[in-house]
């Protein structure tokens, strides 16, 4: 039996100026390979400045995973999109550091809720005061 | 439901919800005419062959039904009626040598990788265990997809005073030239076998590489549960 696996296309959801991938599937080589692809046209588009990517639901990542969700993060921040990525499980994480693969270079959080937060904490200065909202961060300015 | 039983349901429920699997099992074993009140080993074969309909109706991923049909094949298999006790064990061929996995397209790296991680599971391996079995398996599939176009995964378990699996990666590919200089981090590839091969060393209690270059290359590791 064969499933078309070509066509499997892991969701980006837009939400208030950022973007947010959760991935839930068995990462094959292609659909890493179509998510860097999606992530960068929709970086292209010009209205996210942050980018989550949720890998809670990933059991297993290797090596080219692993580099191709580097690759992915870089590529997002060239273009002015900072990315963190949140939600590695602990088996996953440990059996990154065995392996000496860290993710040199990419933010990562516990989970989506501070991913989020991270990301709020990262815009830049000077930008709109619509995203200055919840700053606490200008009293120190004095 | 007996433990023998309770084993194969055990497996059902890694692709199914218990009540399916429960249904699943119930209707295999009236076709199959055993109870499993009083399941043996020897009836595990006609009970697993049972099972296959019904699988193919629920299990609607292609790569879940053939793992764990896999799985199924493997209990049934080590529990033939032909094969001698326990006794009578000989090294790697007599017994069932495990579960192989062709490897021939890109999604059979991911199937590789899923049943490695099934199958310590299986084995009452922990978390971290079995991670680290599913990403070793993930690497060695992957280099066989690369670099020799195909090949063939093998996993089997290892019996005896240390539990734990062992996986083949064989191929007919071009070869590693040399071997010493990739394992030792100098050499860096396009696609990072370097980095995949001393990854999968690190992942793993033992590894042996045997390579010939135009010949093809075997990596052996195994893997005990800690």
């Amino acid at each position: 039996m064969v499933m078309m696996m070509e066509t499997q296309r892991i969701p980006i959801v837009r939400l208030s100026g950022k973007l947010i991938v959760s991935i839930q599937t068995a990462l094959s080589d292609t659909v890493v390979d179509r998510l860097q692809q999606d992530v960068a046209a929709a970086c292209e588009r010009g209205d996210a400045r942050g980018l989550v990517v949720d890998v809670s639901g990933v059991d297993v990542l290797d090596s080219y995973i692993t580099r191709s969700l580097r690759d992915l993060a870089v590529m997002a921040r060239l273009m002015g999109v900072e990315t963190v990525v949140c939600g590695l499980r602990p088996a996953v994480a440990m059996t990154l550091v065995e392996m000496g693969m860290e993710l040199p270079g990419v933010r990562t959080a516990l989970n989506l809720d501070r991913a989020l937060a991270l990301l709020d904490s990262l815009q830049p200065e000077g930008l709109p005061n619509d995203l200055a909202g919840e700053g606490d961060e200008w009293e120190g300015e004095a | 439901m007996n433990e023998i039983a309770g084993e194969i349901l055990a497996i059902l429920r890694r692709y199914l919800s218990e009540p399916t699997s429960r249904s699943l099992l119930t209707s295999a074993a009236r076709r199959a005419n055993v109870r499993l009140e009083v399941l043996v080993r020897s009836e595990i074969p006609q009970l697993v062959q049972q099972l296959g309909p019904g699988l193919n109706i629920f299990l609607q991923e292609p790569e879940k039904l053939q793992n764990c049909k896999s799985l199924l094949a493997l209990v049934a298999v080590e529990n033939a009626p032909s094969i001698p006790t326990e006794s009578q064990q000989q090294p790697s061929e007599g017994r069932a040598d495990g579960i192989s996995v062709p490897i021939r397209a890109e999604h059979d790296v991911v199937r590789a990788r899923t049943l490695g991680k099934d199958m310590a599971k299986q084995l009452g391996f922990s978390e971290v265990v079995q991670t680290k079995v599913a990403t070793a398996v993930s690497e060695l599939a992957r280099n066989i997809f690369q670099y020799a176009g195909t090949g063939e995964i093998r996993i089997r378990r290892i019996e005896g005073k240390r539990r734990g699996i062992e996986v083949v990666a064989r191929d007919q590919g071009p070869g590693i030239s040399d071997p010493a200089l990739i394992l030792s981090g100098a050499y860096r590839s396009k696609w990072g076998m370097g980095a995949g091969l001393r990854g999968t060393k690190r992942l793993v209690d033992e590894f042996e590489l045997d390579t010939h270059p135009g010949l093809g290359t075997t990596v052996r590791i195994r893997k005990y549960a800690e």
